[in-house]
């Protein structure tokens, strides 16, 4: 039998390890987007796309590339890392070009004769670790709570914290095992902020302004072609299983509208879909007016502290307290977008605090002297400037409420299912038909996502041009 | 922050008033469970009840919260409690007497028709022969701590074969044989069964599977093997201490009626646990249920712990 300690550190070691990997990844990656001009749009909404998308997805399209290999538990272990590289490194690569030196320091550096290497290890990188350790804790989070994914790719044979709760919590109806572990996750949460306020960590504005001094990476060109050809895989399995499956391409949209071949969902997809844009302006509403507030105020890294919480957590405590609860509250659609806000705050509160503790505080002591009130100072000149800040960080958090499974499934039932849930249920049915449209459903996601983040990533460069 | 807080609580208190009713009756299923807005209607306008259904999610979390809200039940019926479950559930007293058969499930394996055709390979008649030198790295299960059919298939070992070695043996056979284990259903079906892509012809499935995988000329895409399955069977059952008991007489009547178990086989890919009842055609010509099911009769809860613990010994998990 594994012991809680070989499932605290399995846990731990998948977590750290994507970290690390999407890290060393994502750090060249980053050096070359930021020295690639116009192309840099195009290629940032490519590369965060994979950051966005359900771990079912990712784990479904990765799951026939390695085959047998998964058979071996050890290899099972690797692989789950890296999808989570997959997953990350694209974000990780995002926040290094935004961090990057000013160019006028790296200017002055090579005055005084500073070699590349020199450049590298002893300007940039200390002035990038705070932000790349924020990351890399934010990508370690993500990666000790992917449960779909763990499960699929490790073919429950590797055993998670999370894995081990499922079975104690449904199949053993055991809830003081179950309870155990769930502390033990929570303790590794507190483990890993220890470790990244080591580094400094501290978040970086995503989308920033800084004229930067891009360097030539030839690793980075590598590995950020490799990274684009691996989205261009996984996206082109999923659009090739929507126009192959069953009734062919046309069919399977149009299907969308049903409730499936015979209806095994219920409500359509679309409902499903009317479901989830519900939740999500509830989520993302919640979600940037509690970051707006947190953002003035001194708060620490705790902010990003519920990401830590597995779903799986989550869907424990509901089931434990809907003994207590009336089913009223705990049956109520509005429970999940106020879950799934939990997890969202922190991804706001990343893009919105730095952001605005870059406005100059001029402007606002100027507009105080001369007499305007609160309501006045953030809808005259707050709102304005931060305009796109705030709109990315609506998009970008709109798209994790869309796109959230964990809780969802365990929240959300019955008629209140949304867009991820209604793919999942129509995947775990025989059939083509079923398959078909589960894959024109998430092609569609897939779509939406790119035209998010190609939004929001003009909000860069259209300042850089001005 | 606070006034944010009070908000979001009033609103879950405004969306929370729903007014008892004697004339509602209140069903707690798990989430696979479907019932269409005509038969809703039928049962209120052949009873002139009202019908509310708390889905609970899968059916490890349903029998949980029955169990946690038996102090105060939130429901008179519930439907769902499946032969690997009840043992637990009425060991807690969930239930006010006998519960009802509504539903089952034939857990067999299938096997790609066309794949086996095109080889000129027998396929194999029974689970029992795919250790077989033939079907060597031909088969996917799903690993039993996860999946509901790969824990029915580890039980159809312990009712089929005679002592715990032979089972340790046979699964022995089937590793030594490069037998797939998959984490889920969904896996081992869309990515390792040949109809999806994947390199496994014959995978642990349903015994209705084969419905929805008819050719589009009509002919059957995949074949069940029918003998020695082990059988699912979902019950109804009047909560113990429920508000409205003849209502809950009235709605388990009302399953057990002939309009709704003639809809169960397209709804919930089960078939009807009444016998008589007329299924679909295409299930009555692809999907017949198992000719012979074993381990009706196994203790699935006091023995799946030990189970679980000597098939990892096997896979080395």
């Amino acid at each position: 039998m594994t012991t809680n300690l070989q499932l605290f550190g399995t846990t731990a070691l998948i977590a750290l390890m994507s970290a690390v990997v999407s890290l060393v990844l994502g750090y060249p990656i980053g050096n070359w987007l930021a020295g690639l001009g116009r192309l840099r749009r195009p290629t940032t909404a490519i590369l965060l796309l994979p950051f966005l998308l359900p771990a079912f997805l990712v784990g479904l399209a990765f799951r026939p590339l390695f085959g047998e290999l998964l058979d071996n538990s050890s290899f099972g272990i690797l692989a789950i890392v890296l999808a989570h590289a997959f997953m990350n490194a694209g974000f990780i690569a995002v926040v290094t070009a935004s961090s990057l030196v000013p160019r006028d320091q790296i200017e002055a550096a090579q005055l005084d004769g500073a070699s590349g290497l020199q450049l590298r290890f002893q300007i940039q990188l200390p002035q990038q670790l705070p932000a790349l350790s924020a990351a890399g804790l934010l990508v370690a989070l993500y990666s000790a709570t992917s449960y779909g994914l763990v499960l699929t790719l490790g073919q429950g044979a590797v055993q998670t914290l999370e894995t081990k709760i499922v079975v104690a919590a449904l199949q053993q109806l055991d809830l003081q095992t179950a309870g155990t572990l769930a502390i033990l996750q929570t303790a590794m949460t507190i483990f890993f902020f220890a470790l990244s306020r080591r580094f400094g960590a501290s978040p970086t504005t995503l989308f920033g302004e800084i004229e930067a001094q891009p360097s030539r990476s030839v690793p980075g060109a590598f590995l950020g072609v490799g990274l684009i050809g691996a989205v261009a895989l996984v996206s082109g399995g999923v659009f090739g299983r929507a126009a192959t499956s069953g009734p062919g391409l046309f069919e399977n949209l149009s299907n969308l509208a049903s409730r499936g071949s015979r209806d095994i969902l219920n409500l359509s997809v679309l409902d499903a879909a009317s479901n989830s844009l519900r939740n999500l302006l509830v989520a993302t509403s919640i979600s940037i007016i509690v970051a707006w507030l947190l953002s003035s105020r001194r708060v620490g890294l705790g902010v990003l502290a519920p990401i830590g919480i597995s779903p799986v957590v989550i869907g424990l405590a509901a089931l434990i307290l809907s003994g207590y609860l009336p089913a009223a509250v705990s049956g109520s659609w509005l429970l999940l977008p106020i879950v799934q806000s939990v997890f969202l705050i922190p991804l706001a509160f990343q893009i919105i605090s730095p952001a605005r503790k870059s406005m100059s505080g001029e402007l606002i002591e100027a507009a105080k002297l001369d007499g305007a009130n609160g309501i006045q100072l953030f809808g005259l000149i707050e709102l304005p400037t931060l305009r796109k800040p705030l709109l990315a960080a609506a998009a970008i958090v709109s798209l994790g409420s869309l796109g959230e499974f964990g809780a969802a499934s365990f929240l959300a039932y019955g008629s209140e299912a949304t867009l991820p849930l209604a793919m999942f249920r129509l995947m775990s049915r025989p059939g083509a038909e079923n398959l078909g449209m589960a894959m024109a459903a998430a092609s569609i996601f897939i779509l939406l996502a790119f035209l998010v983040v190609w939004l929001i990533s003009s909000s860069q460069t259209s300042r850089q041009e001005r | 922050m606070k006034k944010l807080a009070l908000l979001l609580a009033s609103l879950l208190v405004l969306t929370g008033c729903a007014p008892q009713d004697v004339k509602l009756v209140r069903l707690a299923a798990h989430d696979s469970f479907v019932m269409s807005e005509e038969l809703i209607a039928q049962f209120k306008s052949e009873t002139g009840y009202e019908l509310e259904i708390l889905r609970l999610g899968d059916t490890g979390s349903l029998t949980n919260q029955l169990i946690l809200t038996k102090n105060a039940p939130i429901a008179d019926v519930a439907f769902g409690i499946d032969n690997t479950f009840l043992g637990k559930a009425q060991g807690e007293k969930i239930f006010l007497g006998e519960v009802s058969a509504i539903d089952y499930s034939d857990v067999c394996f299938n096997y790609d028709i066309a794949w086996f055709e095109s080889r000129g390979i027998t396929p194999p008649s029974s689970w029992r022969d795919l250790g077989d030198e033939t079907y060597r790295g031909l088969t996917v299960v799903t690993n039993p701590n996860f999946s509901s059919p790969g824990l029915a298939f580890l039980a159809t070992t312990h009712a089929g074969l005679p002592s715990s070695a032979d089972v340790f043996a046979y699964w022995r056979s089937l590793r030594d044989n490069e037998v797939k284990v998959a984490g889920s259903w969904e896996d081992a079906y869309f990515s390792d069964f040949t109809r999806y892509g994947g390199t496994r012809p014959i995978v642990l499935s349903y015994a209705s599977s084969p419905a929805a995988e008819v050719n589009e000329d009509g002919t059957a895409g995949s074949a069940a093997l029918l003998t020695e399955c082990f059988r699912q069977t979902e019950y109804a059952g009047i909560i113990d201490g429920g508000a409205n008991r003849t209502g809950a007489r009235a709605l388990i009547s009302f399953m057990l009626g002939d309009a709704f178990q003639r809809s169960v086989p397209e709804a919930m890919y089960v078939y009807p646990a009444i016998s008589k009842t007329e299924v679909p055609e295409s299930w009555a010509k692809f999907a017949l249920p198992a000719t012979s099911t074993i381990g009706d009769n196994l203790d699935i809860n006091s023995n799946r712990e030990r189970w679980l613990i000597d098939w990892s010994d096997v896979f080395d998990n």
